[in-house]
C-alpha cells in the first residue's frame, strides 16, 4: 500500500511538472508578449527630408515599438547552392538582395527568428495595422514605416519577393509562426517618412 | 513658377569613306645577271580594297523643371498704408551637354552591364543580378534548442518511466 502511494504522489508530481514545463515553453504555447513598448531612441529631429531624390541608408536597427521589438540589423544572405538564409540568434537580418531603406522604390526585406529574442514577439501577437516601425541607417537616417498588411505565407511562397526594384518604397519584415513554425508570416510596411537625426 | 523644359536632341550622322584606294604598291625584286641574252622579269600586283563605314547615332535629352512659390504678403493695422512685398523667387538652372563623335576604334570593357559607355546602373542591394531563392528564409524558433523544451523533453520521459515502472510492480504484486 505505502509502495502504491508513493507511486502515485510521484506520478502526480512528475505530471504536474511536465503540464508546468509545457506551458512554460514558449514554443509549445503561445506567450503573451510583454506589453512593455521599446520607443525608439530620443534622437534629436534637425531635418525632415521630403525630398524627390534619393535618400538611402544601409540598416544598422530596427524597432518595433508596439511590438516590443528594438534588434540591430546585420547583413542577411541567400546561400543558393544550400538553399538557406543566413540567420541570427538575436539579431535582425537584412537581405541584401532587397533593396535599401529609400524614399523612392523598392522592397526592404527584414527577417528573423520568431523567437522572443528576435521577432517573436510580433510573431504571436501582431502589431495593429497602422502602427509603426522604425529603420536606423548607417548614416545617420529614421526611416518610418506604417503597418499595411500581415499574412502568412508558405516557405515556398517567394513571388513575395519578386519586383524588388520597383513599387512605392516599403519593407517587409518576415519571422516564423505556427505550432510547427509552418508559417512564413508577412508583415508589409508602407514608407512614411525619413529624417536625419544626429 | 518658371518652368523651362528644355530639350536638346542633337543627331550626329556622319557615313563615309566607302570606296577602295589603291595604295601605295611596294614590290620588292632582284635583277641579276643582266646582259646580253639575259631575260629578267619582275611583276608585281598589289590591291588594297578598305572599306570603312562608320555611323555615330548621338541622341540627348534633357528636361530640367524648376518650381518656385514665394510666400504669402499680408498686412494689418495699415491705416497709413504701406507696401507689402513677397519674397522673390529666383530660379537658376544651367547645363552645359558635351557631345562627341568620332569613328576612331572605341575602347570597350566588357561588362554585364553591357552597353560599351555610359556607367550601368547597379540596384541598391548591391547586387546586378541577384538569384532568387527557392524559399522564404527559415525563421523557425525550433532551430534553437530552448532549455525549457529540454526539460520538458527530460521530464516526459522520466514521469513514463516512473508511471511503467510503477505499473509493472502494480501487476507483479497482483500476482503475487
Amino acid at each position: 500500500m505505502k509502495r502504491r502511494l508513493v507511486y502515485k504522489v510521484l506520478s502526480l508530481c512528475l505530471a504536474f511538472g511536465v503540464i508546468g514545463a509545457m506551458l512554460g515553453s514558449p514554443y509549445l504555447v503561445s506567450q503573451q508578449p510583454t506589453t512593455q513598448q521599446i520607443a525608439p531612441s530620443k534622437v534629436p529631429i534637425v531635418e525632415a527630408r521630403q525630398s524627390h531624390s534619393k535618400i538611402s541608408g544601409k540598416p544598422i536597427r530596427i524597432t518595433v515599438p508596439s511590438g516590443g521589438v528594438d534588434l540591430l540589423v546585420e547583413g542577411g544572405s541567400y546561400n543558393a547552392s544550400t538553399n538557406t538564409w543566413k540567420l541570427s540568434e538575436d539579431k535582425a537580418m537584412y537581405s541584401d538582395i532587397s533593396v535599401l531603406p529609400n524614399n523612392i522604390n523598392g522592397l526592404t526585406f527584414i527577417y528573423g527568428h520568431g523567437t522572443d529574442r528576435v521577432f517573436g514577439k510580433i510573431g504571436n501577437k501582431n502589431p495593429p495595422r497602422g502602427s509603426e516601425a522604425y529603420i536606423y541607417t548607417d548614416n545617420g537616417l529614421v526611416f518610418t514605416y506604417g503597418l499595411k498588411s500581415v499574412q502568412n505565407l508558405k516557405p515556398q511562397d517567394t513571388w513575395i519577393l519578386n519586383d524588388q526594384q520597383v513599387g512605392p518604397p516599403r519593407l517587409i519584415i518576415q519571422t516564423c509562426t505556427g505550432l510547427f513554425s509552418e508559417w512564413r508570416t508577412i508583415f508589409e510596411y508602407s514608407f512614411i517618412k525619413v529624417v536625419t537625426s544626429t | 513658377m518658371k518652368h523651362v523644359m528644355k530639350i536638346f536632341s542633337a543627331a550626329i550622322v556622319s557615313t563615309a569613306f566607302i570606296g577602295s584606294a589603291a595604295g601605295a604598291v611596294s614590290c620588292d625584286g632582284t635583277i641579276s645577271l643582266t646582259g646580253p641574252g639575259s631575260n629578267n622579269i619582275i611583276s608585281c600586283n598589289e590591291v588594297n580594297n578598305i572599306a570603312i563605314s562608320c555611323i555615330n547615332d548621338v541622341i540627348v535629352g534633357s528636361i530640367n523643371t524648376q518650381t518656385g512659390t514665394s510666400g504669402d504678403g499680408s498686412a494689418t493695422n495699415n491705416t497709413n498704408g504701406g507696401n507689402v512685398a513677397t519674397g522673390t523667387v529666383l530660379n537658376d538652372n544651367g547645363q552645359n551637354i558635351v557631345v562627341g563623335a568620332s569613328c576612331e576604334t572605341i575602347a570597350t570593357t566588357d561588362t554585364d552591364a553591357g552597353g560599351g559607355s555610359g556607367a550601368a546602373d547597379t540596384p541598391d542591394g548591391g547586387q546586378g543580378a541577384a538569384t532568387m531563392p527557392l524559399e522564404l528564409p527559415n525563421t523557425s524558433a525550433s532551430n534553437i534548442m530552448d532549455p525549457s523544451i529540454i526539460l520538458a523533453i527530460l521530464i516526459t520521459i522520466g514521469a513514463s518511466g516512473v508511471l511503467i515502472a510503477g505499473a509493472t510492480n502494480r501487476r507483479r504484486a497482483i500476482k503475487k
